[in-house]
Order: C-alpha cells, then sequence, then structure tokens
C-alpha cells in the first residue's frame, strides 16, 4: 500500500491549534474509510511532571489512531524543556535526520494518509537541520499552515512563513486562521482573506475561538500540577477557561472575579478573604501557592459550591507557568473535546482539499 | 414571646453536666443553679448519679417530665446522638455550647449538617452551636459558661464573639449595668442574629438592644426585622471588619466572605440600627438608652460649674448637630434673680466655680420647665467647694420627675465614688468628657427621628419590561456580561431616563451620515469593551459642529485608540447628540451578596474616583431615602448652587435614582449598573444621561 496523502500541520507561533486539526482531519480521514497513521517529526516534552520522555499529543493520536508500538517510534526526537540544545549534538545532523527519516518510513507503513505535525513553530528543530520546511521537503509532504488570528498582523505572520517555507523549496498547501473571535469574522472574510489570497496564499480554513476547545477541566489542572487537593472533589470536573491571579483587597477580588467567566483563581494559601471572594464569584477552582496550608474554615463552604482547592508547593508565578503549558492540549479521554475538534474542522475546513477528496 | 423556650423555659437540661469544676458542663450547671433559677433543672451525664446536688439522669429519655430547653455541652462529635435523643423527647430549643464543627473544617462542617437536619426532623430549634450560651434575667436563667452573673437591667445584648460577650458583661457588672438578655450567637447554623432580634422585640424587658456583628447570615431578613424591630425600640450595632485587614480578620474568623462596609452602613441606615464605631461608643449609647428617656427634639440645655467645659459642651453640640437654643425670657429672668450675678444665664447656664446643689437645682428646674429644651448635658468640675454627692443627690431627685434626657458629665471623679454611685443608681448615665454626653444625646436625637420616620411605599415606575428582557437576553445569548452602550441606553429609555440621541457608527462616512440626520452639535466617542476610561485615550470628542469635523474626529479617535490601547478590540465610535452641560453627578448601582441592590450616588465625571464623595443607600428605596443620599454628599451643596447660582434640579435626579432602583429590583441579572456622568440642569429643567454602563451576573 502506498500512501497517498502527506500533510504536514505546522504552525507560525505557539498555541495556534496544530493539535485540533490534527485530530480532526485524523477522525475526518478514518471517517472516510482510509488508514490514517500520525508522525512527529519533533516533539515537546509537554507535562514537567510526569511522563518525562513523552509528548503528550502523540500519546493522544496513538490511542485516537489506534497505533501500536513504541511511542519513540512516531517521536524520535523529544525536546525536554526550554534548554535542550545540550543534549544534541549538533555536528551531527545527518544522523538525527536519518533517525526521523527511518522512524517515519515506520511509522507510514500500511497507511494511506499521513498526519505529520511539527515541534512549536515552523523553525523548531532548525538548529539539526530539521525545521519544518526542511522535512517536508525530504518527506515530500505537504505543509499546513496553522497561524492563530492576532488581527491585521496575521497577515505578516503568514507571508513570512511562506518566504521561509520557499528558502527550503518546501510546498504549502495552504493555510488555516485559528481562534478567530466572533466580532472579527467578517474582518477576516472581506480583509485579511483577500490580500492573503492576493499574495498566492490559499486559505484553507477559518475557525472561530472556541469555548470549549479552549478550556479545561479542573482534573487535568490537577493531575498536571499535582499538589494537595484540600476540598471540593466534587467540583473536579467542571471547565476552566480563565486564569486569574488573586492579590488584592477582598472587595476588589470580588469586582474582578466577577468579571470573569469560568475562571481558576490562584492566590496565597494564607488569603482566606481572597478564597471566600472566588467561591462567592463563582469560581471553578482555587490553587493555593506557597505550600501554606489555608484556614479550615474554608473548606466546608468550598465543599457545598464543589469548588476543588488544590494546595501547591510552588509560588504564584510558577503555578501560573505550569498551567499555561497544559491549557489547550487534548487528551485521549476527553471525548467531548475530541468530538468537538472533529465537528470544528469539519464545518470551517476544506478538508476535501486537504485530503484529496 | 417567639424563642420561649429559649428565654422562658419551664424546665432546662444540661447535657454533658459533669462532676470536674474545670469542665463547661459543670461551670453552666452551676452558673444556672447559682443563678436562681426557678424551674426545673435535669442534668444529664451517664457516669453520675448527682452533680452539684442535683439528681443525675444517664439521658435526657429518663427524665421523667417535659423539657423546654436543653443546654448540650458533650464533644462535637456525639452532639447528633443527644441532639436526635432532645429530638425525641420533644425538647423546644437547644442550645449547643460545644465547639468542633464548621470552624474546625470539613468532618466539623459534616457535624454541623447533620446537626441542623436533626432539629429541622423534629422542628427543635438550635442557638449555636460553638456558643457561650443565653442569659435572660426575668426568669433567672443563666445557661452560659460565663464568668459572672450579670444584674438585672433593660439592654439585650446579642453577641456574634463569645469572648467580647463574657468582656462585656464583666464592663457590665463594674459599671452597675443590668441586663435583661444576652445571647452569643456562635455559628448561627439554625437560629441567627434576625431571629433573637425578632423574639427580642416582644420582649418587654428589653429597652435597648446592643449588637456585636461581623457578618449576617441572611440580608434581606436581617434589615426586614430590624426595621420593624427599630421602630419599637432602638439597636446599637457594633460592626468589625471595615477595613481590608479587618475584612481578612473577619474571614478568617468567621469563615465567610466579610460584605462590602458601604453595604453594611447602608443596611443599618435602612433596618434603622445605629452604628457604633468603637466598642466604647456602643458602652455609651446602651447606657443612655437604657436609663434616659428619649429627647422629643434636638434641643439642648447645658449646665456647668466651669466655663471651659461649657464651651467644650457647646461646641461638641453643635458639630453634632444639637441646636443650643437661649431660654425664654421669662425663664432667664427667674435665674437672673436667683443666681449670683456673674452667673451666665445664657445657654450654657454656668452656675460658677463656687457652686452649691442649690444652683444646680435653679438651673435643672429652669431647664425642665423651659419648652424650649430637649435634653439636658450636666457638668460637674470639681472644685475646692464643690459639695459634689450633694449636687449628686440633687440630680437623682430630679431625674424622679424629669421627662426629659439628663446627662452627666461629672469630670475628674472616679467611678466608684459614692457621688457617681448615686446617680447611676438613679439612672443617670455619667460620661468623664461633656464631648461624649452630647454624642450620646445626638444619637438618642437621631434615633428619635428613625422611630418616628414612616416609609411611604413607593409607586411604581412605568418601565417596558420586556423590551428590557429582551436585551438582557440577546446578550445571554451571545455569552456577553457587559451590554454594549446602546443596550445599556435602551434599558435606560425603557425605564424613563432621559438620554440624548446616539447611534455607532462603523466608519467615518456613517457617523457623518448618522451626524446629519440627529442634528449638531454632536459628540463622538470610542466604543470598545477593553476601554472603560475613554477619555484617558482621547477617545472623546465634544461639541462637533460640522460633517468635516465628524469625519476627521472619527479618524483621530481611531487613530488614538490603536495607539494607546492596540490590544482593544473597536466597535465602533458613538455619535450622540450633543446635550448642554450642566452639573455632573454619578448615579450607580451593584448587586450586594449579602443585602441585594445597592444603589450610589455622588459627584460625577472624572473626579469622582478620586473625592469618593458618594453616598449608599439598599433598595428597594423610598423618595425620603433617595432625597437623603442626596444631601449626605459634599456635590449637594452644589447642587443647591453656589454663588448666586440657580438651584439645580434635584428633584430629577430623586426620579431617575428611583428607577435606577426599580431596574435593580426587576431585573435580578444585573449586576452592575452605572450612569456617569447625569448631567443635572436648572430646576425644572431636568437631566441627561449621557453614558450608561450595565453588567449583568454571571
Amino acid at each position: 500500500m502506498m500512501v497517498e496523502k502527506r500533510v504536514y500541520i505546522a504552525s507560525t507561533e505557539e498555541k495556534a491549534g496544530k493539535s485540533v486539526i490534527a485530530i480532526g482531519l485524523a477522525l475526518i480521514a478514518r471517517n472516510l474509510g482510509k488508514k490514517v497513521g500520525y508522525f512527529k517529526s519533533i516533539g515537546v516534552e509537554t507535562s514537567e511532571f510526569k511522563d518525562r520522555i513523552v509528548d503528550e499529543d502523540v500519546k493522544t493520536m496513538m490511542k485516537l489512531l489506534d497505533l501500536k508500538g513504541d511511542p519513540k517510534l512516531y517521536s524520535p526526537i523529544i525536546l525536554g524543556g526550554e534548554t535542550f540544545l545540550d543534549f544534541f549534538d549538533a555536528d551531527k545532523s545527518s544522523k538525527y535526520i536519518e533517525d526521523i527519516l527511518s522512524a517515519y518510513k515506520e511509522a507510514s507503513r500500511e497507511k494511506e494518509v499521513m498526519l505529520i505535525e511539527g515541534a512549536t513553530t515552523l523553525s523548531s528543530g532548525a538548529f539539526l537541520n530539521c525545521s519544518v520546511p526542511s522535512i517536508s521537503s525530504r518527506l515530500n509532504a505537504d505543509i499546513i499552515l496553522v497561524s492563530r488570528f492576532k488581527k491585521d498582523h496575521t497577515v505578516d505572520d503568514v507571508l513570512q512563513a511562506y518566504d521561509y517555507a520557499s528558502k527550503y523549496g518546501a510546498s504549502v498547501l495552504g493555510v488555516i486562521i485559528n481562534r478567530v473571535p466572533d466580532n472579527m469574522k467578517e474582518r477576516v472574510e472581506n480583509v485579511i482573506k483577500p490580500l492573503l489570497e492576493k499574495n498566492g496564499v490559499r486559505v484553507l480554513g477559518v475557525m472561530p475561538e472556541d469555548k470549549l476547545l479552549s478550556s479545561i477541566p479542573v482534573r487535568e489542572i490537577y493531575e498536571a500540577i499535582g499538589g494537595n487537593l484540600l476540598a471540593g472533589e466534587e467540583g473536579m470536573d467542571k471547565m476552566v477557561e480563565t486564569i486569574l491571579v488573586g492579590a488584592m483587597s477582598p472587595e476588589s477580588a470580588m469586582r474582578y472575579f466577577q468579571k470573569a467567566k469560568n475562571e481558576l483563581v490562584i492566590t496565597g494559601g494564607d488569603r482566606t478573604d481572597i478564597v471566600f471572594a472566588a467561591l462567592e464569584a463563582g469560581a471553578r477552582a482555587i490553587i493555593l501557592t506557597g505550600n501554606l496550608y489555608p484556614s479550615v474554615k474554608i473548606f466546608p463552604r468550598a465543599d457545598e459550591l464543589a469548588v476543588p482547592l488544590i494546595l501547591v508547593p510552588y509560588d504564584t508565578y510558577t503555578t501560573l507557568q505550569i498551567l499555561q503549558g497544559i491549557v489547550g492540549k487534548i487528551r485521549p479521554e476527553d471525548q467531548r473535546r475530541i468530538d468537538r475538534a472533529k465537528e470544528i474542522v469539519a464545518e470551517n475546513v476544506d478538508w476535501k482539499h486537504i485530503l484529496n477528496e | 414571646m417567639k424563642l420561649e423556650a429559649f428565654f422562658n423555659p419551664k424546665s432546662v437540661a444540661v447535657i454533658g453536666a459533669s462532676r470536674e469544676p474545670r469542665k463547661v458542663g459543670h461551670r453552666i450547671l452551676r452558673n444556672i443553679l447559682d443563678y436562681g433559677f426557678k424551674g426545673e433543672i435535669y442534668p444529664v451525664n451517664p457516669n453520675a448519679e448527682e452533680v452539684l446536688g442535683c439528681r443525675c439522669y444517664k439521658s435526657i429519655l429518663d427524665i421523667p417530665s417535659e423539657v423546654d430547653l436543653s443546654i448540650i455541652a458533650v464533644p462535637a462529635k456525639i452532639v447528633p446522638s443527644v441532639a436526635e435523643q432532645c429530638g425525641v423527647k420533644g425538647v423546644k430549643g437547644i442550645v449547643v455550647i460545644s465547639a468542633g464543627f464548621s470552624e474546625t473544617g470539613r468532618e466539623g462542617a459534616r457535624l454541623e449538617k447533620e446537626l441542623l437536619g436533626i432539629c429541622r426532623k423534629y422542628g427543635m430549634r438550635m442557638q449555636g452551636p460553638n456558643c457561650l450560651g443565653i442569659i435572660n434575667t426575668a426568669s433567672r436563667l443563666n445557661a452560659s459558661f460565663a464568668a459572672t452573673n450579670p444584674p438585672r437591667g433593660k439592654i439585650a445584648f446579642v453577641s456574634q464573639s463569645g469572648a467580647l460577650g463574657s468582656t462585656i458583661l464583666n464592663w457590665a457588672i463594674q459599671n452597675n449595668i443590668g441586663f435583661s438578655s444576652f445571647i452569643s450567637l456562635g455559628n448561627e447554623t439554625d437560629l441567627n442574629a434576625a431571629d433573637f432580634l425578632e423574639a427580642l422585640s416582644e420582649d418587654e424587658e428589653t429597652k435597648v438592644i446592643g449588637l456585636y456583628i461581623e457578618g449576617v447570615k441572611n440580608g434581606r431578613r436581617f434589615i426586614e426585622v430590624s426595621e420593624k424591630l427599630t421602630r419599637k425600640k432602638p439597636v446599637i450595632a457594633l460592626k468589625a471588619g471595615t477595613t481590608d485587614v479587618g475584612m481578612r480578620a473577619v474571614s478568617s474568623h468567621t469563615g465567610a466572605l466579610a460584605g462590602s462596609d458601604a453595604a453594611f452602613s447602608a443596611a443599618f441606615k435602612k433596618a434603622g440600627i445605629l452604628r457604633a464605631d468603637t466598642l466604647e461608643e456602643l458602652f455609651n449609647l446602651v447606657l443612655s438608652f437604657e436609663k434616659q428617656p428619649l429627647p422629643k427634639g434636638k434641643r439642648v440645655l447645658i449646665v456647668t460649674n466651669g466655663g471651659g467645659p461649657g464651651v467644650l459642651a457647646a461646641d461638641a453640640c453643635e458639630k453634632k448637630g444639637l441646636d443650643l437654643p437661649s431660654l425664654e425670657h421669662s425663664i432667664r429672668e427667674q435665674l437672673r434673680r436667683k443666681l449670683p450675678p456673674h452667673a451666665s444665664v445664657n445657654n450654657p447656664v454656668d452656675v460658677l466655680g463656687d457652686a452649691d446643689e442649690e444652683r444646680y437645682r435653679i438651673a435643672l428646674d429652669a431647664g425642665l420647665k423651659s419648652s424650649r429644651v430637649d435634653g439636658i448635658i450636666v457638668i460637674l468640675t470639681p472644685q475646692a467647694m464643690t459639695p459634689i454627692e450633694k449636687i449628686a443627690q440633687v440630680l437623682a431627685e430630679i431625674k424622679e420627675t424629669s421627662k426629659k434626657p439628663i446627662i452627666a458629665a461629672f469630670m475628674g471623679i472616679p467611678n466608684d465614688s459614692p457621688a457617681i454611685k448615686t446617680i447611676h443608681e438613679k439612672g443617670i448615665p455619667n460620661y468623664e468628657y461633656p464631648e461624649t454626653a452630647a454624642y450620646v444625646l445626638s444619637r438618642m436625637y437621631e434615633y428619635l427621628v428613625i422611630s418616628s420616620r414612616r416609609e411611604k411605599p413607593e409607586k411604581a415606575i412605568k418601565i417596558k419590561h420586556s423590551k428590557i428582557m429582551e436585551i438582557i437576553r440577546r446578550a445571554r445569548s451571545e455569552d456577553r456580561l457587559n451590554l454594549t452602550v446602546m443596550e445599556a441606553f435602551q434599558i435606560g429609555r425603557a425605564a424613563g431616563i432621559p438620554i440624548p440621541q446616539a447611534k455607532i457608527a462603523k466608519s467615518r462616512e456613517e457617523a457623518g451620515e448618522i451626524s446629519d440626520s440627529i442634528g449638531y452639535p454632536v459628540a463622538l466617542k470610542i466604543v470598545s469593551p477593553e476601554i472603560l476610561h475613554k477619555t484617558d485615550v482621547g477617545g472623546v470628542i465634544l461639541n462637533i459642529q460640522s460633517r468635516k469635523d465628524v469625519e476627521r474626529g472619527y479618524d483621530e479617535i481611531l487613530r488614538k485608540a490603536r495607539r494607546f490601547m492596540p490590544q482593544a478590540r473597536i466597535t465602533g465610535v458613538l455619535v450622540q447628540k450633543m446635550v448642554p452641560q450642566g452639573k455632573e453627578v454619578i448615579v450607580g448601582a451593584v448587586r450586594d451578596a449579602q443585602f441585594g441592590p445597592l444603589i450610589m450616588f455622588g459627584l460625577g465625571g472624572i473626579y469622582v474616583n478620586f473625592l469618593q464623595d458618594v453616598s449608599y443607600r439598599l433598595c428597594p428605596l423610598s423618595r425620603r431615602e433617595v432625597e437623603e443620599m442626596i444631601q449626605e454628599t459634599r456635590a449637594y451643596i452644589l447642587l443647591r448652587g453656589v454663588r448666586g447660582e440657580s438651584p439645580s434640579d434635584i428633584n430629577s435626579i430623586v426620579e431617575i435614582i428611583l428607577k435606577v432602583s426599580q431596574i435593580m429590583n426587576q431585573f435580578e441579572e444585573i449586576r452592575e449598573m452605572e450612569i456617569n456622568p447625569l448631567f443635572v440642569y436648572e430646576r425644572g429643567k431636568g437631566c441627561s444621561a449621557v453614558d450608561i454602563r450595565i453588567t449583568l451576573r454571571k
């Protein structure tokens, strides 16, 4: 069997929504009766605290597509955290390219559609000569660019990415503009899209900002951040949309929290007043930082309202950083968001063109 | 009387009555016995035959006759099973002294819930848990573990703090002050402050109520009950946790969110509760309210034997809003005849440093006789020849027949001296400083006004209900909390609030067309959910006279907004009919978690955040309350007109505030509403709401 279609999903920046599109395209292709494979040329260690070796996206896709074997087969190279140069020998880039090509050969065996995902951005892996455009030409895959909507800057981002890809002679099929707020849809259709097309860029889809996809269940936050669940266990399946830091007077906190929706509040363990304000304002979960064990008086109310209270050893800033790392990841067991990913791609992306249907 | 079983039970069981003198259960039983409770007393303790000479029962179920009230002082874990037995026994009320409930965390909270369930199942009422107990001096019941037995009197004290409660009892004894009831609220799981206040309103033994609170359980009911109660008798409350730091402390003490202080102040005003700012003020006030009749007005006579203290008292009265009238001509004549020639017969009446008791009697008689005097402050400075005790005696005699309040300020005389004891016993409060005496009289007058006010319910204002609902529903369906300025204007119009004509333009051409159709001059304002302070980003241009300038202004506003706030989403530019500049005021409303809609009025415009010249009231508002809240602000001085200005149309502000109050009352979905600025014009010319912001509840 020959692979009929190779799609390389890459993005201009972090959190553009590659995984959502990969999941969506994978499920659509499979529904068409295709044998779908997945490959991530360069993975990133996404959960800093567990599974140090595996890229979360790879785990999710393996499960979703029922791919067997060692995860390493589907993501031969993994960058650990922000400081990874020490672990690679940049002089031997050809060896890494070989690793990627041979792993890909295995991963694509007996597949009809191969979805290949890049690391964070188009240029990730350039230090090993393994950037997206360079690998995509080797794999003979078409790049689909996912661009997170940044108003008019979107145009510049996309054109620059095209420029970069052309340097390697890579083929770019088109761009998907993602996370477009409702009130900007018109502008994208009337101004941005025509301008891109005038510059020879095919717009393959315009996807709206989606509440469900950009939110995350408290349980996942808890699993990723660890810590000690003190109360409110019944609220672990609540969805979090916004993360707020509470460090002001209780009255200001109340006003601040009341303007947010489905918020998670991070505050010091000793700020009983902020905790009560957050509880009354309808917070979805509260993370207490600095390992400061709070007053036990807050537990009953948290239980009553089913708002998980999670005590963590980190300071507020570290906590915030960890949380930002996990927002937007879709887990294999999260059927609701998987379904949503498929739906949103099917509705807003020209998948027929991408899959040659 | 409501809660009769708590205030006047026929029989009391003490569950956990220990033989061990250090144990709380022992202490309570001893207090009940020592204080001379007249009803039946049943100690319950499975391990004792007898405690303090009373026969002991293994369980409450073994008691042969009925039990009205059970005092429970056993470990928290077994309180539910004990309460269950009380329920089976048919006990009417339980006072749970034991701690170890929700104040200690999750397990405690579970026990507390279980306990409440048991009370509900049997229709049994509960005070506490985690409280000091209850004392009623008329029925000689001291079911508390307080260290002292308070004397009988007419003050009821209700406290959310047990420790403060027992301190107050000690203080009362030292100052010879009597109580009718003393209630320690504890966790208020079943019965809360409002329940006890309601009961005390019917209690003939109680003349004045002192209240220490940190938060309330059910704000609306608290106000309803207190509103009725304060028509009959004064309530003086000390609310703790008024500062940010204090609010934090309250949260950790009570295990609840401390409410905003503005809301509490407004709640007290609505309820007619007098707020004391310090414990000392609370003490001083209950003392005079208990012992003295209310003044019939605010006119005060000062009698003094020292010039300086008299002047201080006069200043204090003036500052507190009391009047110091001159006495009638005939009375002054009499004083002139009876007092030494250099005595002052004006107000303050100075009977001079060598005054004896007779001069005091003459001056006091004059005050009682005068129809221009509502209350008397008697100042005494101890001088070499001052017969302090005899003067005290005269005061005591005069008090017997006086229908006017007489407040003493015997300065520099120890509380335990015979003179002070004499006047205290006769019911004349003594304060060390004349300023305190003036303060107390002013609060008594304030209460007179509160108790005589009769609120007329406001006529409902016509509001296009379905129009407003439609706007709210649309925002909900689009998952928005902030209404757009046009939606806010529509809601304002639906309630009859005058708003200048306006429309949003999405292009410079559209801005020009709109301006042409509504007529010049116009104002342009940036519309963006992210830009709250439009003037800060150059987002407002006023008084534009031509289409050309409108188009130029449109471009300029957009350019500035993009430069100063590049992240902001820009909906468009509001083209608004320019209305004449009036005095700028602000009318706001926010829904308080405990008390419901809180309405705010103050000076408006860009200075509002800096001057804090605002007043608050809780909904529903009466016309009187609205007028009062306007008068409370400094803006009122400007609105009345200064330096020959004509007065502003204050009536039209009243109407707007009533409309905002009604919107907030009818539409629970609205969390916050603000008209800023509201332009107010000369009397008869109304006002105009130039900008309105509305936010929905989550």
